[in-house]
């Protein structure tokens, strides 16, 4: 699963179309994506990034578009580094790749940086609360600069151009031992017994052995002497 | 991706960090602290080894600590240890700096002459320099090991150690002193397969066999010995293949089984999803051993 964090609607529309998102309660989803458009500042973005994750802790990304004064108009960039203008806190996103920029966020429009926005500290903040900090990617292609003023109609195009990044991200996160949890759900286990059980099926599931058949127990006692057996046999 | 260095404001005027940066022209994210990356939470270790990223910073107040009393002071009154880089470029599957460090991007403190300095000061002292990372295994990128040598010569009443699983003794100057010690770290290939980006047995005897050749002092380690799958067989013909390649009767060895404390364990589970982390081991005071370990390790004396 994928979250993504826009600022605006322009940001979200062409995205929403391309990968078919359906609005339930103002998340847009399909079965690998859940979009949520935060509205403009660092308050908003956290505040919603923070109601999106409650729900879906999945690795998230923000994007969208930025101002520049060293950059071209469609340039795209991954955020290696986050300064909040009015704090002076560094953030620094573990997940980037060769084209990559750091980035200013202040508060309201005023001056040009390298690359500049209003969200990226307030997303950076609320995400870091819920996920570890190599699933809180950020990226934004430039919009603006000192010499071509912004113009929210050319935003969709922006963002269609860059739609590849997006797709490039979204990967199954397979649980590898989904069946391990089935079979240890399935059977009445105390907390510390559960934990010796997973660890026992997937030491046998490293070592390409089949994963036990639960015998029916009757008792505690059986469940106990079952566990110590199959701790035994792996010696 | 290329090299990333994450560099403190105050480590980027330094010899170490303008040589790395000129060779290896790495995109470089300016940082005020190195904390600011290596200690904070919710890092994701193995996500992190899988980049190719080093954290260049000033160590401040520099000291060496005082070695474990699980691990020989070889006879010395004084057992310390330094260190020049926390993490390692290796990730293997055993190793308990997974458990310790929360972050996977080594540090590289820059200042190098103030740790030769602050050594200087030691007396009668076993010093390891490469104790909490690989640091033959950084030779490619600076050659950390030529002022310790230096010192080596200078300081006679100090033995420095540094241990290695790496290959790069091309890099090493020749005739060190007698008080430089080279200890390589070594594993049949069934192990070394746990040992992710670090050499192949063969290379690592070859490393060896150099040494000795540039007149270093050397020894081995077989240490952690991992109950593989047919662990007799797979010892069996690693022994031989030692004996058959190398002086063994004069090199000292060194055996351990694979031992840890038991939450560093539960941390390099979260790690490695691994045969050897998931291996049922036997818990006794807080530590992980296996349970026939003196058997293991009588089989491996048997051998030598």
């Amino acid at each position: 699963m994928l979250n993504i964090i826009t600022a605006l609607k322009p940001e979200a529309i062409e995205i929403i179309k391309h990968f078919k998102l359906k609005s339930n309660n103002n998340i847009y989803q399909n079965d690998k994506i859940n979009l949520i458009i935060t509205g403009q500042g660092k308050i908003k973005s956290a505040i919603n990034t923070a109601l999106l994750l409650q729900k879906y802790p999945y690795k998230s990304i923000n994007f969208g578009v930025a101002g520049s004064n060293k950059y071209e108009v469609n340039e795209g960039f991954f955020i290696h580094k986050i300064i909040d203008f009015e704090t002076s806190h560094s953030y620094y996103p573990d997940f980037f790749k060769e084209k990559s920029s750091e980035i200013v966020c202040i508060s309201k429009p005023s001056k040009y940086f390298k690359l500049v926005d209003m969200e990226s500290s307030g997303f950076f903040e609320a995400a870091y609360k819920f996920l570890s900090v190599e699933k809180i990617i950020l990226y934004k292609i430039v919009s603006d600069t000192p010499s071509y003023k912004f113009n929210p109609k050319e935003v969709p195009t922006l963002i269609k151009n860059h739609i590849h990044i997006i797709e490039e991200l979204i990967q199954e996160d397979k649980n590898p031992f989904e069946d391990i949890e089935e079979l240890i759900h399935s059977i009445p286990l105390t907390q510390t017994q559960k934990i010796i059980l997973k660890n026992i099926l997937i030491y046998k599931k490293l070592k390409k052995q089949s994963l036990p058949k639960v015998p029916t127990f009757k008792n505690k006692k059986e469940v106990k002497e079952w566990i110590n057996s199959l701790t035994n046999s792996l010696y | 991706m290329s090299m990333v260095i994450y560099i403190e404001k105050a480590a980027k005027n330094s010899k170490l960090a303008k040589h790395i940066i000129k060779k290896f022209n790495p995109k470089v994210i300016e940082i005020n602290h190195y904390k600011e990356i290596f200690n904070r939470s919710k890092q994701n270790f193995n996500f992190q080894k899988n980049q190719n990223r080093l954290i260049l910073a000033k160590k401040d107040n520099i000291s060496f600590y005082k070695g474990s009393k699980f691990c020989s002071n070889r006879g010395y009154p004084n057992f310390y240890y330094s260190t020049q880089i926390l993490g390692c470029i290796y990730n293997c599957q055993y190793c308990y700096l997974g458990g310790i460090y929360p972050s996977g991007y080594p540090v590289i403190f820059v200042n190098e002459d103030e740790f030769i300095q602050k050594a200087k000061e030691l007396k009668d002292t076993f010093l390891a320099i490469s104790y909490e990372s690989d640091l033959l295994a950084f030779e490619g990128i600076y050659p950390f090991h030529k002022k310790w040598i230096e010192l080596a010569k200078e300081k006679k009443d100090i033995l420095i150690e540094s241990r290695t699983k790496s290959a790069n003794t091309s890099k090493l100057p020749k005739n060190p002193p007698s008080n430089f010690l080279l200890t390589f770290s070594l594993s049949p290939n069934e192990v070394t397969k746990f040992e992710k980006k670090a050499p192949s047995l063969e290379k690592r005897v070859k490393a060896i066999k150099e040494a000795i050749s540039k007149g270093y002092r050397v020894e081995i380690a077989i240490d952690p010995i991992i109950k593989v799958d047919n662990f007799k067989e797979v010892y069996k013909n690693f022994i031989n293949y030692l004996k058959k390649e190398l002086p063994l009767l004069d090199i000292p060895i060194e055996i351990g089984t694979f031992r840890m404390n038991k939450d560093f364990l539960k941390k390099l589970r979260k790690i490695h999803l691994s045969e050897v982390t998931y291996y049922p081991y036997e818990i006794k005071n807080n530590e992980a051993r296996y349970k026939d370990e003196k058997e293991l390790i009588d089989f491996i004396k048997g051998l030598l």
